[in-house]
């Protein structure tokens, strides 16, 4: 094997101040992630109707943010009165660890009376859903081929 | 449930000797197979926790789509290779432990990826019939994603592997991105 390369990665002893992004403009809620090194950055924001919320969130879902990105999924849940919207336009990196947060969110306890819906607009987060086989078992809007125009989020104004 | 070892010695590039042994879990067999000796440019990582692992694929992603070798593979190829990546360093870390390491070796029909680990006695346990809630998804992704696949050890380490296509050649691509459904 000729080249071989050594690369060692190194513990970061920074980290970001918060994961939590504040959108301009409209009702901001935010779930503070709280710890540092989670890659994913969210917001959560009022939705179009009374009782709705909307969970966007931005970077890479692993392993690495996996029990972070459950709390702050369920804590967007318990502000959702009737739906939780997750939005994961933004989302640039898309493991087992992201199915899995999305389909414990959707059956927690908590989730009784209420409806969970995931908007997955690349086939980075669509294709993971298709391997595991849950694309049906969760109510995912906005599949690369049916999805709305660009900008056409079920955001908040 | 382990069958019986069937005492063929093999080779691991470089480091060892290991037996072969056959891991069948219900529908999703992962065989013990020695690690495929192949050449090609290597890339080798230590990653000490979770968090390493998120910035090294980070790195791996950047690296792959450099112009110098993005045309040896499509974005489809590069995404699983990030995946399997992933998924077998999340395991390695989780399951396995010790000193972890991941090491690629670039091919020209794609890639060999190997997660070295310090639990020879742990193989690899796709789950049977778990809640999706609860994890368990991450190796049947892998054998989707991969041409072949295995695992085998040595005194004190363990090697997971995966080979995965560049997405150009069409007679060994598996196509787990379509749109129209699960691949096979």
């Amino acid at each position: 094997m000729p080249d071989d390369e050594v690369r060692r990665s190194t513990t970061s002893s920074g980290g970001h101040a918060s994961n939590v992004s504040r959108r301009p403009g409209g009702p901001i809620n935010t779930v503070t992630s709280a710890t540092d090194h989670t890659p994913f950055e969210v917001s959560v924001v009022d939705g179009p109707e009374p009782g709705q919320v909307i969970a966007r969130l931005c970077g890479q879902l692993d392993a690495a943010g996996n029990p972070v990105l459950q709390q702050t999924l369920l804590g967007a849940l318990r502000r959702a009165e009737r739906l939780l919207t997750v939005d994961l336009s933004g989302v640039t990196f898309f493991g087992s660890a992201g199915v899995t947060a999305l389909v414990w969110v959707s059956q927690h306890p908590e989730a009784a009376g209420k409806h969970v819906q995931v908007l997955a607009t690349s086939r980075i987060v669509t294709g993971p859903l298709e391997l595991t086989g849950l694309l049906e078992r969760l109510d995912v809007q906005g599949m690369p081929g049916a999805a709305p125009a660009p900008g056409d989020r079920p955001s908040a104004p | 449930m382990l069958r019986d070892p069937v005492p063929s010695a093999t080779m691991v590039p470089g480091v060892a000797t290991v037996r072969r042994e056959d891991l069948i879990v219900s529908g999703l067999v992962w065989p013990a197979a020695a690690v495929p000796t192949e050449d090609g440019d290597v890339w080798r990582w230590e990653l000490p926790t979770v968090h390493d692992a998120s910035r090294v694929r980070m790195d791996l992603r950047a690296r792959l789509a450099h112009p110098s070798l993005a045309s040896r593979s499509t974005e489809d190829a590069r995404e699983g290779l990030l995946l399997t990546f992933e998924e077998l360093s999340s395991n390695a870390l989780r399951h396995g432990g010790g000193s972890v390491v991941a090491l690629i070796v670039a091919l020209p029909t794609g890639w060999l990826i190997v997660l070295t680990d310090g639990a020879p006695d742990s193989p690899p346990r796709p789950a049977v019939d778990r809640d999706p809630a609860y994890g368990g998804m991450g190796l049947p992704m892998v054998a989707q994603l991969s041409v072949d696949y295995g695992w085998c050890r040595e005194p004190g380490r363990k090697h997971v592997w995966a080979r995965l296509p560049s997405g150009l050649t069409a007679a060994s691509v598996p196509r787990p991105r379509s749109s129209s459904g699960p691949a096979n």
